[in-house]
């Protein structure tokens, strides 16, 4: 009797504050990696803009070994995986892989179909959509964002080289950054969360049980022992320590059986 | 239920309503079962929505917003069936989880977002069904036991 009703007890408790505490970390680690993404990606934005702005001089003045230079040096740095800057075509004019140079990219391709979905290319993408996510030939996951490059009223009034005023955008840059930190980070959080997790529900679950084992089942066990001594004839036993339902209820029982020894005794 | 008593207990009208309960809820378990294996595969029986269709429904709602719901839902609902278990109420609602679950099946196959939430909404379901098929059973099992003692 004991064992079912501590599994009546248990269970229903055990199962409603795991699934609910499984569903919560789901959700919460989702909502957690949206955010760290979408941190990462405005980061990357920023970088990519930071890098079109520090190319504005070399390409004002036509300067194509300053431009692959610069483009080199950011290249190098440690988890810079790509960079290029490639022309409206898609004709490759600057790469960090000098092989690349002079070949053509694919408008369906990832990173250019975004803008090149309609008959007329978008100019002007949000910052998730100029993201895309993938793994690279080496296996590494990359983060890479294309930037447009704008044509600025410097751009074709220049006196070295122009272009026509209605040519909105010039060319693109195409950066793509390791994404490992941030499956670092977000395996972190993970592991932390599983952890606090468990906790929570070993605290829980063993908090309910505890209280239960020694608010009722021990209380009950002692009833039932009691109960059963007095059955037996021993109606003088001492009542068990209890809570006071439980207490009331043995004086009750030990009442009724001395009114039955009573009558017992009148009937002799 | 007890195998002792399967002999006779079909006899007793009440006893066959408990067990068509009981029945029915493990029915609507099942068939969520089988509504994620779908679900886990990307609905592949589904035909693909054209954009004229996906322009007349609109939008489709954010994985956040359908998230909080799903957050409310498997909250209330676990609230719920602890009540209805507390009060030693026989009542269920198998076939309105199953709707429910799917309707968030659905939100998230159509915004996309499934892959990412399939767990979440499939252990909803299982704890849900867990919860109320464990108060159908005991409930069923003591009511049937009841019965018996007074033929």
């Amino acid at each position: 009797m004991l064992k079912s009703f501590t599994a009546r007890a248990i269970i229903p408790v055990t199962v409603a504050v795991t699934g609910f505490v499984a569903v919560c970390f789901i959700l919460l680690y989702a909502v957690m990696k949206n955010d760290a993404v979408r941190e990462t990606i405005k980061h990357e934005t920023n970088l990519a803009r930071t890098v079109v702005k520090s190319t504005r001089y070399a390409m004002l003045h036509n300067d194509r070994d300053s431009l692959q230079n610069i483009i080199g040096n950011i290249g190098n740095q440690e988890g810079v995986e790509h960079i290029r800057i490639f022309n409206k075509k898609g004709f490759i004019s600057f790469s960090k892989d000098i092989t690349e140079k002079g070949k053509t990219v694919d408008k369906s391709a990832a990173g250019c179909i975004e803008c090149h979905r309609g008959p007329e290319p978008a100019a002007v993408l949000g910052d998730m959509k100029q993201a895309r996510r993938f793994t690279n030939k080496k296996g590494t996951e990359v983060i890479a964002i294309t930037v447009p490059i704008y044509n600025e009223h410097e751009c074709f009034t220049a006196p070295c080289h122009f272009h026509a005023p209605t040519q909105k955008i010039l060319g693109t840059l195409d950066i793509g950054l390791s994404a490992e930190p941030l499956s670092k980070s977000l395996a972190l959080i993970r592991q932390r969360m599983i952890i606090f997790c468990i906790m929570v529900l070993i605290i829980t679950l063993g908090g309910v049980a505890a209280l239960l084992r020694r608010y009722v089942f021990i209380p009950l066990r002692a009833l039932i022992d009691y109960t059963e001594k007095v059955a037996k004839g021993s109606i003088d036993e001492e009542l068990p320590a209890a809570a006071w339902e439980l207490k009331e209820l043995a004086r009750n029982i030990r009442c009724l059986a001395r009114e039955i020894k009573k009558l017992k005794q009148d009937k002799q | 239920m007890a195998r002792g008593a399967k002999a006779n207990k079909g006899n007793i009208p009440e006893i066959r309503a408990l067990e068509r309960k009981l029945s029915l809820e493990m029915l609507a378990a099942a068939l969520f079962l089988l509504v994620s294996i779908g679900a886990g595969k990307g609905f592949p029986f589904l035909p693909a929505l054209t954009p004229k269709i996906r322009t007349v429904l609109g939008a489709p709602p954010s994985p956040n917003m359908i998230n909080t719901l799903l957050l409310l839902y498997i909250f209330s609902a676990i609230i719920l069936i602890l009540g209805r278990m507390m009060a030693a109420s026989g009542k269920a609602s198998p076939f309105g989880h199953l709707g429910y679950l799917t309707g968030f099946y659905f939100f998230h196959h159509f915004s996309g977002s499934l892959p990412e939430y399939f767990w979440a909404v499939f252990i909803t379901g299982i704890t849900i069904y867990f919860l109320e098929g464990y108060h159908i059973f005991l409930y069923c099992t003591e009511e049937s036991k009841k019965i018996r003692e007074k033929e």
